[in-house]
């Protein structure tokens, strides 16, 4: 006997928001019930229910991320909102502050890559904003470089951007494989740092598209292709198995390294600042990194809070 | 607390204890079915009682947050052809969750019985 076909369309909804591998016997269920005898109009309704089904529960999982993006981003409105007041008449910005930012930002990375324990120590406290310094670093990059015409748009961009994103995390949740991924060795929120990556790549994609090809230097070709080399690196299976050792672990902080590398030069098209400027410090960033890295002992990485452990938060 | 556990605490806080309306009408379900008690026998109880079509998603969801509770339980079955090779998920109501019922069940007697006569809803 030959088994009816539920709606194509409905089984495909159905796979693209993973109910079938997050839930198999809802998925039999459903199936059993259309072979004996259901309509289809019937499996549709089910399909759309168990698909507001999972979201709310999804939504209802990751209710601690709400705050955390909330904060995340009030604090770099905040900050953006006072550096257009007091700094950017005044001093030459589109020259200094990004130096300025990537400076700091690039620190804060270089101090979890080598474990420097008080570094660790405040970024423990900071954690919730940790991985905001990038995108920070980046909108202030576009306020600064757009000597004062851009900044009200910019913040909108962020703002929506933040918003956009805190419904995707929250109800959509990223695939289990980018939730297995580390890319700085210590297994902590990865979920956020995927989010970092690709608040970086949505920018840089911006600054591709309003670039005119004929006038990208060398240096730019060069650290596009270190972005790409990292993605697919990122991106490759076996890598949820990495972050376990130590020469893994390096790996990863410096595929990290080379995507911050590759963003800040994107953006050096943008704010119009010198690129030989931004590649000799990104380069000079990334050797003092590797000397480093290979003089400390294997990466500790951080202890995971026994209230947060025992809560399973990931 | 750390100040790094804010958010852990916060999810803590919100987490319910008590019984919904949905998850007592499925509790009452599981009693009623027993052993054979999985996704659809549950639902077809429920639509027959309730008069109406209930969604196979809210059932799954309802019955997770007992398991959460401790007031339901699960185990796996055999696949099967027709469910496309998928096993059924039975589950069965726990010791905790006949004393919930029992304790919701009184509750709501004795809130009845204490109601004054409705007007105009033919109570």
């Amino acid at each position: 006997m030959s088994l009816r076909q539920p709606p194509a369309l409905a089984t495909w909804l159905l796979n693209r928001f993973h109910i079938p591998q997050s839930n198999p016997p809802l998925a039999g269920d459903l199936l059993e019930e259309f072979q004996s005898g259901r309509s289809g109009a019937w499996y549709w309704r089910q399909t759309v229910k168990a698909i507001a089904t999972t979201l709310a529960r999804n939504a209802r999982q990751s209710r601690a991320l709400f705050p955390r993006v909330f904060a995340g981003w009030a604090v770099q409105t905040a900050i953006a909102c006072a550096f257009r007041k007091f700094f950017t008449p005044d001093i030459p910005a589109h020259v200094l502050v990004p130096i300025v930012m990537i400076a700091i930002s690039n620190a804060l990375i270089a101090g979890l890559a080598i474990g420097e324990e008080k570094l660790t120590r405040l970024l423990k406290l900071l954690d919730p904003l940790r991985t905001r310094f990038v995108p920070l670093a980046v909108m202030l990059g576009l306020i600064a470089g757009s000597d004062g015409e851009l900044p009200w748009s910019g913040l909108g961009y962020v703002a929506g951007f933040w918003l956009g994103a805190l419904l995707i995390f929250a109800v959509l949740r990223p695939p289990q494989a980018i939730d297995s991924l580390s890319f700085d060795g210590t297994r902590r929120r990865p979920r956020w740092l995927f989010l970092e990556w690709l608040v970086q790549q949505d920018i840089a994609s911006e600054l591709w598209r309003h670039h005119r090809p004929a006038q990208i230097p060398w240096q730019y070709l060069i650290s596009g292709a270190f972005v790409l080399m990292a993605t697919l690196w990122i991106f490759r299976r076996g890598l949820r198995n990495l972050a376990g050792s130590w020469p893994r672990a390096l790996f990863n902080r410096v595929a990290r390294v080379m995507l911050s590398l590759g963003l800040y030069c994107l953006i050096a098209l943008f704010v119009r600042l010198t690129s030989t400027e931004f590649f000799l410090l990104e380069c000079a960033l990334l050797m003092v990194l590797m000397l480093m890295a290979k003089t400390s002992p294997p990466f500790p990485g951080r202890q995971v809070s026994p209230v947060r452990n025992a809560l399973r938060l990931p | 607390l750390h100040p790094v556990d804010l958010f852990a605490s916060v999810e803590q806080m919100a987490r319910r204890s008590f019984l919904g309306e949905f998850e007592l009408m499925v509790l009452l379900a599981l009693i009623r079915l027993g052993d054979d008690a999985y996704g659809v026998p549950i639902s077809r109880e429920l639509e027959q009682h309730l008069g109406r079509e209930v969604a196979l998603g809210s059932v799954y969801a309802a019955l997770e947050r007992l398991e959460e509770k401790g007031l339901a339980s699960s185990r796996l079955g055999e696949p099967t052809a027709d469910r496309g090779g998928r096993a059924k998920r039975y589950f069965r109501v726990t010791e905790d969750g006949l004393k919930e019922v029992r304790a919701t069940q009184r509750a709501l007697v004795s809130l009845w019985k204490g109601l004054p006569k409705l007007k105009g809803v033919g109570v």
